[in-house]
């Protein structure tokens, strides 16, 4: 059933004409992120990693703009070179008030990535992110300062290998995760769907957005 | 015992007692959530998770094996890149901490999924412990959370940190809990999926709005108007509502967008209760930004917006202008 729904999904975010839909080049940040929340680089960074950059091409100015680009962020991911999600969240963390980056930097997750990880990285998983901003006429209204933005992101695994023998497929929600391919075709995953809540603000009508605040559900 | 439109409601983690809810004045028979052990791929294990699910108050078998899922998909030789280890995803020191010679082997061992197990159960109860003193979000939410971000974020922030991945993994587990979980009965309830969908999103009249709240357990904490309210947001009480009457089988995102798009279409003729009812109340007719459930009488229940709360609106010539569509998802 799940993977009906999520084919349903996939369906309805490429048809949806409004979407703001990239697939970023995964970024190839490295972070053991259970032992220290201190960066370690990979081969594609350089020390400025663990403070990220807005990419050149996102517009500071729009409010919506930096939403997208904060979802973005943080699920776009190369499972064969980051260790966990916290990649994505300190790479997300440019679109950021500079305490909730801190926030990010300081706090590293103390659990596991978890299931969905697992498979992925033993397909040599990277993402492709398609993500739209949703209207919601029932939330909160935007300020010369302060913005609300509801962003919904398919985030779709891309893998490099089979998944010859993993031993990880014992049951439960995780076979759902595994990828398949027709034939030659690359191996590609169901998307995984994940709505987030955003505040973003501006100090003055000069000054970049960035968000303040962001609450991720499924 | 006679039910009509009773319905098994919303589950509350860690709470194995009765869980149940009459709808339309009608009377429920007495139900206890418990382990639903077809759902468990490994039979060896359902004993040690309802042992360990009963270490404390809070915590449940139901729960250990979400976590179990969400974790590792029930692999008992799972590495995380990082050196998580079994299928609890322990860290070696954390599990040295909490893990005992629990099957009696003389192997204490993360990848020995008896000792793992009873580990994750000490270490929950551990972590309920230490996030107790925080208000406005369930224990067992602070809970998962702390086991993701550690009880220090959790205590930074007095509630769940606002980290993606810690929020996902809440909401994973707490998505998969249905799946676990199964109900004893006195009594042989049998409504439809239609009937269960009203009886759950009727069991929350009056609950506030609350921007970004509600998941497939129930009503959760916001974010900005919503930040400290416990509510639902229009599409939050939707994805509740048909998560509780699919036990945890169907979740939906939270969009009314993508709601709209999914199930089956019913003709606006064929419209039964427990139907979900989308609205296009922007400019764009597309694009559908409300959404409530069909309740009959030409009534739905929906979260409307910040600082009304869950409430049954009267379909009249007002919502009948607007664009909409009807999804069924039984």
């Amino acid at each position: 059933m799940k993977r009906s729904v999520a084919m349903v999904l996939l369906s309805a975010l490429a048809a949806t004409g409004t979407a703001c839909s990239t697939a970023l080049t995964p970024l190839a940040t490295r972070n053991d992120h259970r032992t220290s929340p201190t960066m370690s680089i990979g081969t594609h960074r350089t020390a400025k990693a663990a403070f990220p950059s807005p990419a050149p091409a996102v517009d500071l100015h729009s409010a919506t703009a930096v939403a997208i680009a904060e979802v973005e962020a943080t699920w776009t991911v190369n499972t064969t070179v980051d260790a966990g999600w916290y990649a994505g969240e300190l790479a997300a963390s440019a679109y950021m008030t500079p305490n909730y980056a801190a926030s990010i930097r300081h706090h590293p997750p103390t659990g596991a990535p978890g299931a969905i990880w697992d498979v992925w990285a033993a397909h040599h998983v990277t993402t492709a992110v398609s993500a739209r901003v949703e209207a919601d006429p029932g939330g909160p209204i935007d300020t010369a300062l302060t913005a609300y933005r509801k962003v919904v992101a398919a985030v779709t695994p891309h893998g490099g290998v089979p998944l010859n023998g993993v031993a990880s497929l014992n049951g439960g929600a995780a076979p759902n995760d595994a990828l398949t391919r027709d034939g030659a075709a690359p191996w590609v995953g169901q998307a995984e769907v994940w709505v987030t809540y955003l505040v973003v603000s501006r100090s003055s009508f000069a000054t970049p957005w960035q968000v303040v605040m962001t609450e991720t559900t499924q | 015992m006679t039910v009509i439109g009773g319905v098994l409601c919303a589950l509350v983690f860690g709470v194995v007692g009765l869980v149940a809810i009459a709808a339309n004045g009608a009377s429920m028979p007495s139900t206890a959530a418990v382990l639903a052990i077809s759902a468990v791929p490994t039979v060896a294990l359902i004993p040690v998770l309802d042992e360990a699910g009963s270490l404390c108050p809070g915590i449940s078998a139901p729960l250990l094996a979400a976590q179990i899922d969400a974790e590792s998909g029930w692999n008992p030789s799972a590495v995380s890149p990082a050196g998580a280890e079994g299928i609890a995803q322990f860290l070696p020191a954390t599990f040295a901490t909490y893990a005992r010679d629990d099957d009696g082997t003389g192997n204490v061992s993360p990848f020995n999924p008896v000792d793992a197990v009873m580990a994750m159960g000490r270490y929950d109860c551990a972590l309920l412990a230490d996030v107790s003193g925080l208000t406005g979000q369930t224990p067992v939410s602070l809970m998962l959370a702390a086991y993701n971000a550690g009880v220090g974020a959790v205590l930074a922030f007095q509630g769940i940190p606002p980290y993606p991945e810690t929020e996902a993994y809440v909401g994973r587990v707490e998505s998969l809990v249905p799946i676990y979980t199964t109900f004893l009965s006195s009594g042989s309830p049998s409504s439809s999926f239609g009937q269960l969908v009203v009886a759950a999103v009727t069991s929350e009249l009056g609950v506030p709005y609350s921007w970004g709240g509600g998941n497939a357990s129930g009503p959760t904490v916001g974010i900005a108007s919503g930040a400290n309210t416990i509510g639902f947001d229009c599409s939050g009480l939707v994805l509740f509502a048909v998560a509780q009457a699919s036990s945890g089988q169907i979740v939906l995102p939270h969009s009314s967008e993508l709601q709209a798009t999914m199930g089956t279409p019913v003709a606006p003729a064929d419209i039964q209760p427990g139907d979900a009812i989308a609205f296009a109340l922007g400019a764009n007719q597309t694009d559908f930004d409300h959404i409530g459930i069909y309740i009959g009488n030409n009534e739905m229940i929906d979260a409307p917006d910040t600082g009304a709360v869950v409430r049954v609106d009267t379909l009249n010539s007002y919502w009948q202008g607007v664009p909409s569509v009807i999804r069924s998802f039984g």
